[in-house]
Parts: C-alpha cells; sequence; structure tokens
C-alpha cells in the first residue's frame, strides 16, 4: 500500500502510542459499523427479555455477562458504541461547521463584527460545558436528538476561538493580500485562501474532541438525561449497572472500560495527528 | 499618454497619540510604457504610495487627500466594487518575499486560474495551460510544466518571485507596481530577476513604478526617477540627469552613500545635522 511507504506515515508511526490509537478507533468503528453481524446476539439491543438467563456472570456465551432481563452485555456494548459515534459525527457536524465560518468571519473583518461574536462566544465559554448541557436539557425532553442539540450549543465556541486565532494572523499572509490584489472577493479569500490553511488543526482538534464528545454524552445519559432505554447506550448502561454494584460489578465495569477505551483511542489517534500536522490546539 | 497621475495626494494616520503625515501632497506621473522608480529610506511613504493607488489602504483612521488619476478615473473616490474591478486586471502588483506571497496549499497552476478567474469566466480550458506554460516561459523558467504542479515551497526563491512576475502578467494589465521585487533575493539572483522583469515589460508595453531603496537596481531599471524623503518628493528627473547632476542635497548625499568597494569606512546619512525638507525641490 502506498499510503505505508509515505512520509507521513513514516512521521506518524514513529509514536506507537498513535498507531495504537488508530487501530483502537478503526476497530471500533468497524465494529459498530458492522455490529448486526459481528455480535453474539444483536436482537438483545432492542427491547427483549430472556429471563431465564438472567444475571449471568461472564463466560464464553456471554462474554461480558447478562442483566437483570438476561441481554447480553457485550453485544449491548458494541451497540452502545454506534450510539455514540453516531451522537460524535452528529455534534461535530452541527458544531464545526457553525464554530469555524463564525471564527472566519469574526477574525477577516475585525472591528464590530469581531467584539460582537467573540464576546457571544466569551459569555459560552465562560460557562462550564457540562452545566451549560444540563440547562439546556433542562428545558427539553431527554431524547438523543435533544442531548446533540445540547452538546453542539456548547462545543461551537471552541472551534469559534481556535479559527479565529488562526486567522487573525493568517489574513496578513502575504498570499491573502497578493489575492486581495488580484481582484479576488471577500468569500473567496475566506474560504479559498484562509480555510485551507486552518485545516490541519481543524482535523486535529475534530479527532481529539471527538472523544470529549463521546464523554460528554455519556456523561449525559448517565444522568439520565440522553438516550433512553431500550437503546443501548454506554452511559446509561453503566448509571443503570452502578446500583447493583459490587455485586453484579460486569454490568457497569465493562460499559465503563468501554467508555475509557473508546476516549483513549481517539485521544492518541488526536496526539498522533497534532505531531503529524505540528500544530497547537 | 499619461497613464497614471496622482495629484496632491496627502495621507494621514490617525492613531493613538495624533496624527502621523505619511504623505506630503505628493505628486507623480506614469506615462504608457514608461518605467518609473520611486526611491526613498525606511519609512519615507513608499509603500504608502502604492497601497494607495490600490485602495490597500481604507480604514477610518485614515485620512486621505488629492486625487489619483488611473486613465481619468480618479482611484480615490471610485467605490470598492469598481476598485476590484481594475485590481489585477488593469493594475497588478508584485511583492516583495515571492514564498509568502503564493498559498502554501495550492499548485501554482491553480493559483493562476483562480487569478485569471478573478476577472474572466469565459477562457478556453484546453488552451489556457498553453498561455500559462508561455507566460512561465517569457519569465525564462526553463521547465514551466514542473513549475506549474509545484507547491511554493517547492520553488526557490528566485523562482516564485518569476512566478509572482508572470501571475501579475495573468490578465494584461496596463500598470505594475512592484514594492521593493528583489530585497529578498540574493545579489545574483536580484540581477536576473529584474533584467527579466525588465525584457518582459518592456516587450509587452506595461508601465511600471518600481520602488525600491536601493539605486543600483534602480539605475539598470527605470526610466524616470522620483526621490521621496518623509512623504515629500524632493527631486524628480530621468534616471541620467538623476546619476549625472543630482540637483537636491538630499538626492547628492543618497549617491554618496552607495558602498564603494574601495572605500575605508561605511558611508552614512547625516540626517540629524540637515533638514533636507527646507532646501529648494528640483524637477529636472
Amino acid at each position: 500500500m502506498k499510503i505505508f511507504k509515505s512520509r507521513g506515515w513514516y512521521k506518524f508511526s514513529k509514536n506507537p502510542l498513535s498507531v495504537i490509537g488508530l487501530l483502537i478507533v478503526s476497530i471500533i468503528v468497524l465494529m459498530a459499523i458492522f455490529a448486526n453481524y459481528l455480535t453474539p446476539f444483536p436482537e438483545h439491543a432492542g427491547p427483549f427479555v430472556d429471563i431465564p438467563n438472567k444475571i449471568k456472570p461472564p463466560s464464553s456465551t456471554y462474554f461480558f455477562g447478562t442483566d437483570k432481563i438476561g441481554r447480553d452485555t457485550f453485544s449491548r456494548i458494541i451497540f452502545g458504541y454506534r450510539t455514540s459515534l453516531y451522537l460524535g459525527v452528529i455534534v461535530l457536524c452541527i458544531a464545526v461547521p457553525i464554530g469555524t465560518s463564525l471564527g472566519l468571519v469574526a477574525g477577516y473583518f475585525g472591528g464590530k463584527i469581531d467584539a460582537i461574536i467573540m464576546r457571544i462566544t466569551d459569555i459560552f465559554l465562560s460557562i462550564p460545558p457540562l452545566v451549560l448541557a444540563l440547562s439546556i436539557m433542562a428545558f427539553l425532553k431527554p431524547t438523543l436528538t435533544n442531548a446533540m442539540i445540547a452538546v453542539s450549543m456548547m462545543w461551537w465556541p471552541w472551534y469559534t476561538r481556535l479559527i479565529y486565532n488562526l486567522t487573525r494572523s493568517l489574513k496578513n499572509e502575504g498570499f491573502v493580500i497578493s489575492s486581495k490584489i488580484v481582484g479576488a472577493s471577500h468569500f473567496h479569500i475566506i474560504f479559498r485562501e484562509i480555510l485551507p490553511n486552518c485545516s490541519a488543526s481543524l482535523i486535529t482538534k475534530i479527532t481529539l474532541d471527538m472523544g470529549f464528545v463521546i464523554l460528554i454524552g455519556s456523561s449525559l445519559s448517565f444522568l439520565g438525561l440522553g438516550v433512553q432505554p431500550p437503546t443501548p447506550d454506554l452511559g446509561t448502561m453503566v448509571s443503570q449497572g452502578s446500583k447493583y454494584l459490587p455485586d453484579i460489578w460486569w454490568l457497569s465495569v465493562f460499559p465503563g472500560l468501554a467508555i475509557l477505551v473508546i476516549v483513549l483511542g481517539f485521544n492518541l489517534l488526536g496526539d498522533g495527528l497534532k505531531d503529524l500536522f505540528d500544530v497547537e490546539i | 499618454m499619461t497613464l497614471l497621475s496622482i495629484r496632491n495626494l496627502e495621507v494621514q494616520f490617525k492613531h493613538y497619540e495624533g496624527v502621523t503625515t505619511a504623505l506630503k501632497k505628493i505628486s507623480l506621473d506614469i506615462k504608457e510604457g514608461e518605467k518609473v522608480a520611486l526611491v526613498g529610506e525606511s519609512g519615507s511613504g513608499k509603500s504608502v504610495t502604492a497601497r494607495m493607488i490600490l485602495g490597500l489602504l481604507s480604514n477610518s483612521n485614515i485620512k486621505k487627500n488629492g486625487e489619483i488619476f488611473f486613465e481619468n478615473i480618479d482611484l480615490l473616490k471610485e467605490s470598492s466594487s469598481q476598485i476590484k474591478q481594475i485590481r489585477g486586471n488593469e493594475i497588478s502588483m508584485i511583492f516583495q518575499d515571492p514564498v509568502s506571497s503564493l498559498n502554501p496549499y495550492f499548485t501554482v497552476k491553480k493559483q493562476m486560474l483562480q487569478a485569471l478567474e478573478n476577472h474572466t469566466k469565459d477562457y478556453d480550458k484546453n488552451t489556457i495551460e498553453k498561455y500559462f506554460v508561455d507566460l512561465l516561459k517569457d519569465v525564462k523558467i526553463e521547465d514551466p510544466e514542473r513549475v506549474l504542479n509545484s507547491y511554493a515551497f517547492q520553488l526557490s526563491g528566485g523562482m516564485a518571485q518569476r512566478v509572482m512576475i508572470s501571475m501579475a502578467l495573468i490578465n494584461n494589465p496596463k500598470l505594475i507596481l512592484a514594492d521593493e521585487p528583489t530585497t529578498a533575493l540574493d545579489v545574483t539572483v536580484q540581477k536576473k530577476v529584474l533584467s527579466i522583469m525588465k525584457d518582459v515589460i518592456s516587450r509587452k508595453k506595461m508601465s511600471m513604478l518600481l520602488i525600491s531603496h536601493n539605486l543600483g537596481v534602480v539605475r539598470e531599471f527605470a526610466d524616470k526617477i522620483y526621490v521621496i524623503y518623509q512623504g515629500t518628493i524632493l527631486e524628480e528627473g530621468s534616471t541620467e540627469k538623476i546619476f549625472n547632476s543630482p540637483g537636491h542635497i538630499y538626492t547628492q548625499t543618497l549617491l554618496q552613500a552607495i558602498p564603494k568597494i574601495n572605500s575605508s569606512k561605511l558611508p552614512s546619512l547625516d540626517s540629524e545635522n540637515l533638514d533636507y525638507l527646507s532646501q529648494p525641490k528640483f524637477t529636472h
């Protein structure tokens, strides 16, 4: 494969931790996509009851044991990954474009527009993220869609600030001035000259943020404000299992470890990209 | 015929500590096909003049008076959309640092296309590459195909500056402003780039305003010289006259200040002892 011979791959693979991160992330993503075929009991993801097999400890049939109504924890964790990744992708799909365009506009035009956008951003940034998400959820029904809205609302300001700072320094670069001189429009300068030069920082931050968004999403569902049963979700599973600790330990320990692994994977991968692109976030 | 005519241009910067006058009622003329040089020390107002012509200095803290006529259009009174039409199309500019003037994310070809597309959308897609190759050949680039598909960091300083020159020529402008185009290059490359630039511009019958602090560069390049000092034009005249019989005492001092290979100490401008501005101005 050509990519494994490239200079980028060499630089990336020099740090074994980032390769481990990439492996973890790709395995989890593949498992989540093909969950229907890879899990031993795909039907356990839905409303399913199997009372004779309830509260079984980990065994060769049920790798991570079963819960109070006999559902396989392993299958539910894989489907939980699917929910988590879905949340992460949607949240970033909303937050990144909003944050990026506001940051570009504020940084490029400066003056009053800059002041208004950045002060609003500062207000959002001054509230602790989880508190903000909790207060938004207090007004909304606890569903997956609303959890996504709440997390997106607290996530865009970070992108605004990142892109704002980059734009402020990029707009005085020679190539921006010279494209102004050849008569380019503001739109062209912002999206074709400045934005591509932000892409390394953007990609790195998005990767690092995937883990954090998943963590916040799990925190919300742990508090009962996110995904509702019977949809499998890692946070919900930890919170429901915690009632039976320490006797039925596998109900919360394995989903907890699963959250740890996915967040760790995205963080290691993000750190690797950070070294590869040589950017500061 | 006069292509660009600056009349009594005054530029003031308002700032925290008061007002700084960058240009004090300067007048300057560039005829069609003429290569004019504006010479002065750092901070004398050379670059401000170029930026004013392109309308790049528009800020509420900048006060401007006077007129800049380009083909009988007053650039200071035009709307910004009309100035955008003129920029890059009829007047283009070459900068000091060529490598940072190219966007590191796009190939040369892509950037040349963008420079073209800002002003015209109907061009023949099949022949456009040939046109770019010809432009690059004009500035003596030997392997234009490779350069077209290169990124800025894959080019040397001299090559990047030649690419910038050919990009400035894309829309066949009538006037080219060159703001210290060879300062970032070393001496041997400087000479080559200058002669290429002179050659191309003479061949295409374009006019040029060269901004420089280097009298050697100016002597080889320009037909006419304006000497600027602290925002005032002290002397103007043909290159020959300025070099052979400089009238103003400042010009004389400047010419004496060119380092000579056989002199023991470096010459310096003793500007504190002399009030150049009180001396009469010279027009040859």
